[in-house]
């Protein structure tokens, strides 16, 4: 006998579900000036997931993602000369919760850090309730852009 | 209005709201992720329990419920179960019922089907530990129960460890359960331990793919102890979960270990080919769980 499915099952179908979308808070270019103020950018080819632009005014701009809780975080990290962090800013942000990280106290924590500091939630970053999935993996995307920084371009 | 259309109104009531955290990749297994403060959530469960020794007997459940972030820590949520149960000589000597949810008296050669409200819960979750900091992630979680004919209440010690980035998690969840459930007209205490572990592993953004385990043993009376123990089960299955920004959806499908174990005569009665099919067990289950965060 073929089984009777319950009426009910068929819940979930009425619903009307939002798709899911980007929100897009920052370009590339608004990101750069915003970290390079009237600076310009010459793209650097490197054969790596983070996209890489040497800033006039010395220094680097880096472009790279982390993984949210589900969808990834676009951000960029500024770096000086001597490869210390400038700041960063979040560009894209695609989840419906811990997006505290976009906050301009948290995200100045980082101004200074650089590849010899700990960069640990807790330790020397200060974690955001609510968002800790958020902060930890930003934390962890900027330590290693660092490390990135010492091993592709400290010698350039 | 029928059973059925009144719960598709329902559920569609409640969940028409815009909407995801708090979710588990997994059907069973709980982790310790709780919703942020102040945010709240809409989920649906449904899960088909599907085959017992012989014939036909499949039980719907569903449940309803919405959840709230009270901290970042604390979570609350409060939900109705209702079933459904379709059986046709279930029983080991071809008869239909009596069992689970299948009330004594009725014919043993017609089929039962009954739609039926079973409880409401409360459920309670505080995170000790995150697994995004801390070493391990905790949790407890306690949940009473109360319905018509069953009063309940269960604790749980919720684990979890992630991996890779947070692309790997495993979970385990140790649940303790003092029931009395009304059979006969009579009153009778029961008790529940239960083992569940899952691996999921995001394998894309939004999707994640994994396994879950579910060891059951059920006991008589009062208490946990050897002789009180009445049989035991194990599950085992794979679970596919998505998470959109507002909405996910987790579907497992768990098939019945042939190696349980019966430790009375009656329970043995239930055991055919290493499963055993009393007290609520058959040889599947397949739990869809929707979930809309606002």
């Amino acid at each position: 006998m073929t089984p009777r499915w319950p009426a009910f099952l068929a819940a979930p179908v009425v619903l009307s579900v939002p798709a899911a979308h980007a929100t897009v808070y920052l370009s590339v270019e608004q990101a750069q000036q915003a970290l390079f103020p009237r600076g310009s950018f010459t793209p650097l080819a490197l054969e790596r997931r983070e996209r890489v632009w040497r800033a006039s005014q010395g220094g680097w701009f880096i472009l790279d993602e982390v993984l949210g809780k589900h969808e990834l975080i676009t951000y960029a990290v500024a770096l000086d000369a001597q490869g210390r962090v400038r700041g960063i800013e979040v560009l894209e942000y695609r989840e419906s919760h811990g997006g505290q990280v976009r906050d301009a106290k948290w995200r100045a924590q980082f101004a200074g850090k650089s590849v010899a500091d700990p960069l640990q939630l807790d330790r020397d970053i200060r974690n955001i309730s609510g968002a800790t999935l958020s902060c930890r993996h930003v934390t962890d995307g900027v330590k290693r852009v660092l490390a990135m920084y010492e091993s592709h371009l400290k010698q350039r | 209005m029928r059973f059925s259309k009144c719960l598709l109104v329902i559920a569609g009531v409640c969940l028409a709201a815009p909407a995801a955290a708090g979710e588990s990749p997994f059907g069973y297994v709980y982790t310790t992720d709780t919703h942020p403060k102040g945010k709240r959530e809409v989920e649906q469960w449904i899960t088909r329990r599907h085959g017992q020794a012989k014939g036909d007997y499949d039980l719907w459940q569903a449940r309803t419920e919405i959840e709230y972030g009270l901290t970042d820590r604390l979570q609350t949520a409060l939900y109705l179960n209702y079933d459904r149960v379709n059986a046709f000589r279930n029983r080991p000597d071809d008869t239909t019922g009596p069992g689970a949810f299948v009330p004594d008296g009725v014919d043993p050669d017609a089929r039962y089907r009954r739609s039926f409200a079973e409880s409401v819960s409360s459920e309670w979750i505080y995170r000790l530990l995150s697994p995004y900091k801390d070493p391990i992630g905790l949790a407890l979680y306690v949940e009473p129960s109360w319905g018509p004919d069953k009063r309940e209440l269960e604790g749980k010690l919720i684990l979890q460890k992630n991996f890779l980035d947070d692309r790997l998690v495993w979970a385990a969840n140790l649940t303790a359960a003092a029931e009395k459930e009304r059979f006969h007209g009579e009153w009778e205490h029961e008790g529940e331990l239960e083992l569940t572990s899952g691996v999921a592993y995001q394998f894309l953004p939004r999707w994640h793919a994994g396994l879950e385990y579910r060891h059951h043993r059920g006991y008589a009376g009062r208490g946990f102890s050897a002789e009180k123990r009445v049989y035991a089960a194990k599950f085992l299955g794979p679970t596919v979960h998505y998470a959109s920004r507002d909405w996910w959806v987790t579907a497992t499908f768990l098939k019945q270990l042939a190696n349980a174990k019966a430790y009375t005569d009656a329970a043995g009665e239930d055991a055919i080919g290493g499963r055993f099919y009393g007290e609520h067990h058959e040889r599947s289950e397949l739990r869809v769980r929707f979930g809309l965060s606002f």
